[in-house]
């Protein structure tokens, strides 16, 4: 549901909330089998319930003294019970008190709290303290308590005892209502039809409310499965019951008189109530999906197993052809990085066959826009592709160990030690429930084997070393209390304490302010020079490029487009993409030209054309641009290009 | 100030006049039941001197505000009045029964957290079939009533196989017997609370695991151990507190269904008494300290919530 967004700038666009279509609907309620089966149980038991007089075979209330406890038969498809009544009939008519009620107290909490919480979350100020208060106050209630003690007033009388339920239960819908609609008041739509002057209640009612519903619903069905088990535990307690109408509670109590006689009688209305308590839970978390904003928590799968490690895909055939280079440090070949999607193949590669090296000591850019495939593929270098992607082909060598499905314990020998990484988000990348020296500290005992003391004084100089002004200060700080600056020169003391040969850096400067831009920058290129540690940088940004690479290598749509040293490539560039990337930057801007972008955005990989995988971009396009994948073409050692047109186009290259 | 003991004081400032609603409310209570509680407890057969000076005796002939004033100064002494059945103080019979119902609540949740939170973990850690089979059969635990899972554990392990009581309660004083007798009660409760702990931990899981910083320290080369069971599982630990503190209030409805199934003579059981013999009093001592231990768990849950939060904890 998000907007499309442009190129670099798409972290910035805010999804906007938008209320889930009647398809959504019903892909939520039918989606699956299980809500569908869900669905149609509940209708069932509705109608049955509802028709039961029609339906049933028996008089549920007609004792048979010749027929007691029988077990299932024909005549009596679930059997009899002490009293010989028919337990199919007695199901049947036993349902409707149950639903009744549950809906009695659904529908009074609903009432009150929906309205209620509205009014809270969009006018704000005292009526939103008043209520939110007397939501509160029934927070502290024991529900099920007083609906029990006003049966001492009200015995036998579900009316009011569920209608109480019902209205202490109003407080937390109040306050579901009031959180959800604050958060969708301030959103820029509502914002603008506020400005296009629509009334509060059509604000509320077109705009808020449709937004608010999918979550409302949740509710509902959560309140509907509550209310039964309320009911049914009252009547299982002789409170809530009628012996004029059993209901299902009121039935397990009746059978639990008769266990050592007849046990199969606990199973018929268990059953019943169980599938339905079910049946509503399972809904209600199926339309969960709906609301805007939820992530699909479920569906997310944690990075942190075992063996997820290399898989073939059938599509990346080649095999690693290069061999690696003599004298560098890190050397991928042909690396493939691919998540899971539908089709024959089963996977998508988003990094598709990339090649290259690293030095010792030096410093590496791996640039592009966003969606490029750059931070999947240094990722994979110290073998941290999130899950459900996987490393599909391919080789990472790194000081002669093969990484690519390489075991975690040679992995973790390697984390930390010879490869560090520091991430684009510093303010997420620390865990922010300990202190920043007790994670450092961690970190730096589990390098070397070092006393609390000697720890703690590592600590100290590392974070000296970063620029820290008062490290022991800093060290007792939690993330909340350093700005983001300070957190990435943490993050980089992190990745540092391990004194690593190489430094994977994700665009580490990407979400800082433009001062601080500039000094982490120097930081590492101060470090980087200072220890002879080599850097993989990653960045979108062709002044980082400029201001501190040795070599750079441009990526496009999964593949490397153009490889070469950074002066080189900056000053005579040999893809088109490159010049394009090089005229979007305000620096290379003549005052009074317009300032020229690349028209259009990065496809996503499965949109990847079968040819030249930028030419639906690229203004230099031909014919022969069409024809199939263009391979990348060596220029001069250390300097390749993968476009058709390279040598032809050569002075138009330059003159663009 | 620090920002837990803030919280405490929030929550107290809520809780008093919380009690007094509640306290309030049980109080004129008594004035909805039908019928005066003369007629009632004597029955049809006393005649009207007796059941007038029966209601004199309670303090029923005074003017209504009067006798509101007098029950609230008693009851804030922790004098909850005469039961109007045994004639015995209402406060002597809650603080016999309140320790059955702490013991049931106490080793539920303890039952709950032991296993709630390692089984949402594994299930977090095996995406696929282990997962699956573990949403789905958390599903079917929570819709399982507690009373129709006490019953069944009553006949398979109490009237089929003898390994535990069916009914009754031993006391304290002796822990193994206290213990063999609140086994099924216990099991009975905390089954579909475990699971539900359980899924909750294991979204907070997935939740966590999927975050940078876990990223970050596993590239920082700590061991799984670490990574898992000191960040991740740290990082769960609120959503956890809150969900503990809803099941800790849940277990209290809970106990007054299974205290009447095991025949266990907790607070529920009086209410129950109160409540069919229309002991007006005894209910109202009873809804009182059931809101009290209301009071006291959300109390302990923002408490620790605050507790946890980092940023409650800086300088």
């Amino acid at each position: 549901m998000t907007q499309a967004s442009g190129p670099l700038g798409s972290a910035a666009v805010a999804p906007i909330s938008r209320a889930p279509s009647a398809r959504a609907w019903l892909r939520a309620l039918l989606g699956s089998p299980v809500s569908a089966a869900s669905l149609l149980w509940l209708v069932t038991v509705v109608v049955v319930s509802a028709f039961a007089p029609l339906l049933a075979p028996d008089n549920p209330l007609q004792n048979n003294l010749n027929a007691l406890l029988q077990g299932p038969s024909l005549h009596h498809l679930l059997g009899t019970d002490e009293l010989g009544r028919d337990v199919l009939s007695r199901l049947m008519f036993g349902g409707a008190t149950l639903l009744w009620g549950a809906a009695e107290a659904t529908a009074v909490a609903l009432l009150l709290g929906v309205p209620a919480g509205l009014l809270a979350g969009y006018t704000g100020k005292r009526a939103d303290r008043l209520l939110t208060w007397a939501a509160d106050l029934s927070f502290a209630l024991p529900a099920f308590v007083i609906v029990v003690a006003l049966a001492v007033i009200y015995p036998q009388n579900v009316v009011i005892l569920m209608g109480a339920l019902g209205v202490i239960s109003a407080g937390g819908v109040l306050r579901f209502t009031r959180n959800l609609t604050r958060a969708v008041r301030d959103e820029l739509y509502v914002d603008a039809a506020r400005v296009a002057g629509l009334r509060r209640r059509q604000i509320l009612l077109r705009h808020i409310l449709p937004v608010i519903a999918p979550p409302l619903v949740v509710q509902a069905f959560v309140g509907m499965s509550v209310g039964l088990i309320v009911l049914a535990s009252l009547s299982f307690l002789g409170l809530g019951t009628n012996p004029e109408s059993p209901n299902w509670g009121q039935m397990i109590y009746d059978a639990s008189q008769q266990i050592t006689s007849d046990p199969w009688l606990l199973v018929p209305a268990g059953a019943v109530l169980v599938l339905t308590v079910m049946a509503l839970n399972f809904l209600g978390n199926s339309v969960r999906d709906l609301a805007p904003g939820t992530r699909q928590s479920g569906r997310r799968r944690p990075p942190l197993r075992r063996g997820a490690g290399r898989r073939d895909l059938p599509e990346a055939g080649a095999a690693a052809s290069a061999e690696p280079s003599e004298g560098s440090l890190l050397s991928v070949r042909e690396l493939v990085v691919a998540f899971p999607a539908p089709g024959p193949a089963g996977l998508q590669a988003v990094v598709d066959r990339v090649s290259f090296d690293v030095a010792a000591g030096e410093t590496f850019g791996l640039v592009g826009e966003s969606g490029c495939g750059k931070t999947m593929s240094v990722l994979a270098v110290p073998g941290l592709v999130p899950a459900p992607g996987v490393v599909s082909g391919g080789s990472i060598l790194f000081d002669g160990i093969e990484l690519v499905g390489a075991p975690g314990r040679v992995l973790r020998k390697v984390r930390g030690s010879r490869i560090g990484f520091i991430s684009q988000e510093p303010m997420t990348a620390l865990d922010p429930s300990f202190t920043v020296g007790s994670q450092l500290r961690e970190v730096l005992r589990r390098h070397g084997r070092i006393s609390r003391r000697t720890a703690r004084a590592r600590c100290n100089e590392l974070l000296r070393e970063v620029g820290i002004p008062d490290p022991v200060a800093t060290a007792k700080c939690f993330l909340h209390q350093v700005s983001g600056g300070m957190a990435q020169r943490i993050a980089i003391a992190m990745a540092l304490s391990g004194e690593p040969d190489l430094l994977v850096a994700d665009e580490p400067t990407t979400a800082l302010d433009v001062t601080v831009q500039a000094e982490i920058l120097d930081l590492l290129r101060g470090l980087s020079d200072r220890r002879g540690m080599a850097l993989l940088l990653v960045t979108h940004d062709l002044g980082v490029v400029a201001d501190i690479c040795d070599r750079v290598a441009v990526m496009y749509a999964g593949q490397i487009a153009e490889e070469g040293s950074a002066g080189e490539l900056l000053s005579d560039p040999k893809h088109p993409y490159t010049i394009g990337l090089l005229s979007s930057m305000p620096g290379a801007a003549r005052a009074g030209t317009v300032l020229t972008a690349i028209p259009g955005t990065v496809p996503v990989p499965r949109d990847w054309p079968a040819w030249c995988r930028f030419e639906p971009r690229c203004a230099l396009a031909a014919e022969a641009c069409r024809v199939g994948p263009v391979a990348l073409s060596g220029l001069s050692p250390g300097r390749q290009s993968r476009c058709v047109r390279v040598a032809e186009l050569a002075g138009e290259l330059g003159r663009t | 100030m620090t920002p837990v003991i803030r919280a405490a004081l929030g929550r107290l400032v809520l809780a008093i006049p919380m009690l007094f609603v509640v306290a309030t409310a049980t109080f004129f209570l008594q004035q909805l039941v039908p019928g005066d509680p003369g007629t009632f407890i004597l029955g049809n057969e006393a005649s009207p001197t007796e059941i007038r000076q029966f209601d004199a005796g309670l303090g029923l002939n005074k003017p209504i505000l009067e006798q509101y004033g007098t029950w609230l100064g008693r009851a804030i002494r922790g004098n909850l009045g005469m039961s109007w059945t045994s004639r015995s103080p209402v406060t002597q019979t809650l603080l016999a029964a309140a320790p059955i119902t702490l013991s049931l609540t106490v080793l539920a949740i303890i039952v709950i957290v032991c296993l709630g939170v390692p089984l949402g973990t594994l299930a977090a850690l095996h995406a696929g079939p282990v997962d699956r089979f573990f949403q789905a059969f958390a599903g079917f635990a929570i819709a399982l009533p507690n009373f129709w899972l006490g019953v069944g554990l009553v006949l398979f392990l109490a009237v089929d196989a003898r390994l535990f009581p069916a009914t009754g309660y031993a006391s304290l004083s002796d822990p193994a017997q206290w213990l063999h007798s609140l086994v099924l009660p216990v099991c009975a409760l905390a089954f579909g609370m475990t699971m539900s702990l359980a899924l909750q931990v294991r979204s907070a899981m997935i939740d966590v695991l999927a975050r940078d910083y876990i990223r970050s320290l596993r590239a920082a080369g700590l061991p799984r151990r670490s990574v898992l069971f000191k960040h991740a599982l740290r990082n769960c630990m609120a959503p956890v507190v809150t969900t503990v503190g809803f099941q800790l209030l849940g277990l209290l409805a809970g106990a007054v269904v299974i205290e009447q199934l095991f025949n266990l003579p907790g607070l529920g059981s009086v209410l129950l008494t109160g409540v069919t013999e229309h002991d007006v009093p005894l209910v109202q001592g009873a809804v009182l300290l059931f809101a009290v231990f209301v009071v006291v768990v959300n109390l302990l849950t923002d408490v620790a919530a605050a507790a946890l939060n980092p940023r409650a904890r800086g300088r």
